[in-house]
């Protein structure tokens, strides 16, 4: 915990950097291209838009955990479009202090700030994906408005839970530069043990503790689809939540400062 | 007592600092040995057991040759990279002329550049924005230029960005590393002239040069670092010459080949391009005034240097060395050691060095001839090894220089 409290701080000391940090990557991004930062509110949009069309137009995929034609596009968005953030920010985090080595070992650089700068921009499709989301939840009155208000208590457990795997993965990432490489395939396997694509109850009975207890993002997603379509969860599921992102919040920071003194000379 | 006391006072201070690198064979040793806890590495040291104290606004030389660790020593004081044992402590702030704008993204403007650099550097958005106006005005970039991306910038403009940021801090502490050698020769001038302000507004400088000219005009106190260790470490003239002797025994088997050839007669000037000043002719001449290759020892002699002026507003010095033919410099001058003020608003120039009554005796010569800027620092244009000539003593005296001198003998 005293990791995670000198990383809190001195996050706060450099907060106009990181300020300026992230809209520089937001902006280095799009550099370039006419729409330029319009690229990050289209990309989730047009997500939505295919797999609206794709889902609810055309194959029409029923599931009776969510009633009505679009119920199979609103299951699925519960949890593919946190998944699409999650997935980049785990992702870009390997490899993030290794992209700015040059300026880790240029410059007195708080470098502290680079994996929640990778957290905070991967999160801005997922905001914009939300908001797109619960308009469209809103208009076809699925939606259960007394547990949609618990979606910024997860989306903030998300946060940290990313947080602290960012810190581990971007350390793990600079020690061992094979780990960058691994974390890409080990997205793809986790995508498939996440139920996103699929409600837990297809799964089978001897599989389902696996995906339920062992995988730290089980939680987050269940808990959309609770709190957006009323998707029952085992009640352990709040507990198991706080108890991944607390092992991370605590695991991730340690680990980081534990190899931070020697990055300089690694990226 | 007196120790820790004179340490906190001292704006830098570092305490038996040693850097060791560690080589692994493969990638995969690293992860064992943090997993394992067994050591599957080499070490490099880069630097070993280093103390060093900085007084308040001195300026402090670093020299050595290539690979001496003069680099990770900077590197340490600027905060980059830790000492993997030792203690280091700086007091106030330090700004690093290393690797100017290294740390620029390509694809943001000069503008944002700026800002982003500042942060890291630890300025607030004020802060920022106060000093914004004077980086662009010292890194001489127009406002339409800042929009662009800094990867349209040349190489110039990049460096007198990065310069402009670096020193707009007010750093308490400067480390400099050979950052003299950045830009055109104007910007050149521009920003030694900042170095030498916060010199004299008693900053403390760490300044890391292989211009032994420079270290010695510049610097009370220097280290010349060999290995990774302290060879010397003092006042500046001792530490120089020590390690100025350490480099021509050094390069002494290889200069022993080379002393069979000529001393090269052609010009050699500095790659510059349109240096301010430029130096027409050389040329050496006797008692009478006849240009010559040969003295002789006890006759006046004398050094005409012809000077064009291109750049009228550039003030310069001149400097004189005359070396021997094994590369030992015989006598330096420079017109600013003289008192002199700098020339400037001239066209052209005719120096005349009188050496009346020659004290050196029979060797080969040549000549060294530099034009310095106001400072004596910077060199605008140079003649190196040029108008070789002999010198004949007429008697049988014998060695390098005449001194002056009286034997008085008493028996007893």
């Amino acid at each position: 915990m005293n990791h995670l409290k000198i990383l809190t701080e001195n996050i706060i000391r450099s907060r106009y950097l990181l300020l300026l940090w992230v809209k520089r990557e937001i902006r280095a991004r799009y550099a370039g291209t006419v729409a330029g930062t319009l690229w990050a509110t289209l990309l989730p949009i047009c997500t939505i838009a295919l797999y609206f069309i794709f889902f609810s137009l055309v194959l029409k995929i029923k599931i009776p955990e969510v009633a009505g034609s679009s119920g199979y596009f609103f299951y699925l968005l519960a949890g593919l479009v946190p998944w699409m953030s999650i997935s980049e920010g785990l992702g870009r985090s390997a490899s993030c202090l290794v992209d700015y080595g040059f300026l880790i070992q240029k410059m007195v650089f708080p470098m502290d700030i680079i994996p929640v700068t990778v957290v905070i921009v991967s999160l801005v499709p997922q905001i914009v994906g939300f908001s797109i989301y619960f308009i469209m939840l809103f208009a076809s009155h699925i939606m259960v408005l007394d547990r949609v208000v618990w979606v910024p208590l997860i989306f903030f457990c998300q946060v940290l839970l990313m947080l602290g795997m960012a810190y581990l993965l971007s350390a793990l990432g600079a020690v061992f530069r094979d780990s960058i490489q691994a974390v890409g395939i080990l997205l793809q396997f986790w995508f498939y043990l996440t139920p996103i694509l699929y409600p837990l109850k297809m799964v089978p009975a001897y599989f389902r503790p696996l995906i339920l207890w062992s995988n730290p993002l089980t939680p987050i997603v269940m808990g959309y689809q609770w709190a957006f379509l009323g998707i029952p969860m085992p009640q352990w599921m709040p507990a198991v939540m706080v108890a991944w992102t607390m092992l991370f919040l605590v695991t991730g920071p340690a680990f980081f400062l534990f190899v931070a003194p020697t990055l300089a000379d690694q990226v | 007592m007196m120790e820790s006391l004179s340490s906190k006072l001292c704006p830098v201070s570092l305490r038996d600092v040693s850097k060791v690198y560690r080589l692994y064979k493969k990638p995969s040793d690293r992860l064992k040995e943090l997993l394992f806890r067994r050591s599957y590495h080499q070490d490099f040291w880069a630097l070993r057991d280093i103390s060093l104290e900085l007084r308040k606004s001195e300026t402090f030389g670093v020299i050595g040759e290539n690979g001496a660790g003069k680099s990770t020593l900077l590197k340490i004081i600027a905060g980059t990279i830790r000492p993997t044992s030792g203690r280091v402590d700086v007091k106030g702030k330090v700004s690093a002329l290393l690797e100017l704008g290294a740390a620029f993204h390509p694809e943001l403007s000069g503008r944002e550049n700026v800002f982003m650099q500042a942060a890291i550097l630890g300025l607030s958005q004020t802060e920022i924005e106060e000093r914004y106006r004077d980086i662009v005005q010292f890194s001489e970039l127009d406002d339409a230029t800042l929009e662009r991306p800094v990867k349209t910038y040349s190489s110039g403009m990049f460096v007198r960005l990065g310069f402009a940021i670096a020193t707009c801090i007010s750093p308490d502490v400067l480390v400099v590393d050979e950052a003299l050698s950045v830009g055109d020769i104007h910007f050149q001038k521009k920003s030694l002239d900042r170095i030498m302000s916060f010199r004299e507004s008693g900053r403390t400088i760490l300044f890391c040069s292989h211009n032994m000219y420079q270290v010695r005009s510049l610097c009370q106190r220097a280290m010349w670092l060999r290995k990774g260790r302290v060879e010397a470490q003092g006042d500046t003239e001792d530490v120089v010459a020590a390690y100025e002797a350490y480099q021509r025994k050094k390069e002494g088997g290889e200069a022993e080949s080379a002393a069979n050839e000529p001393i090269p007669t052609e010009t050699k000037r500095s790659s510059q391009e349109a240096p301010p000043v430029r130096i027409r002719d050389i040329s050496v001449l006797d008692s009478r005034g006849n240009e010559t290759k040969r003295l002789i020892s006890h006759d006046d002699a004398a050094v005409r240097i012809e000077v064009e002026v291109i750049d009228k507003r550039v003030p310069f010095h001149l400097a004189v060395v005359i070396q021997r033919d094994d590369g030992i410099n015989i006598f330096v001058t420079t017109t600013k050691q003289q008192g002199l003020e700098p020339v400037s608003d001239v066209k052209a120039l005719t120096a005349i060095l009188r050496l009346p009554r020659l004290s050196i005796l029979s060797g080969e010569y040549s000549l060294f001839i530099y034009l310095l800027d106001d400072h004596g620092i910077q060199v605008l244009d140079m003649a190196e090894g040029v108008c070789p000539f002999s010198v004949r003593a007429d008697n049988s005296e014998m060695g390098v220089v005449a001194l002056n001198h009286k034997w008085e003998i008493s028996g007893q």
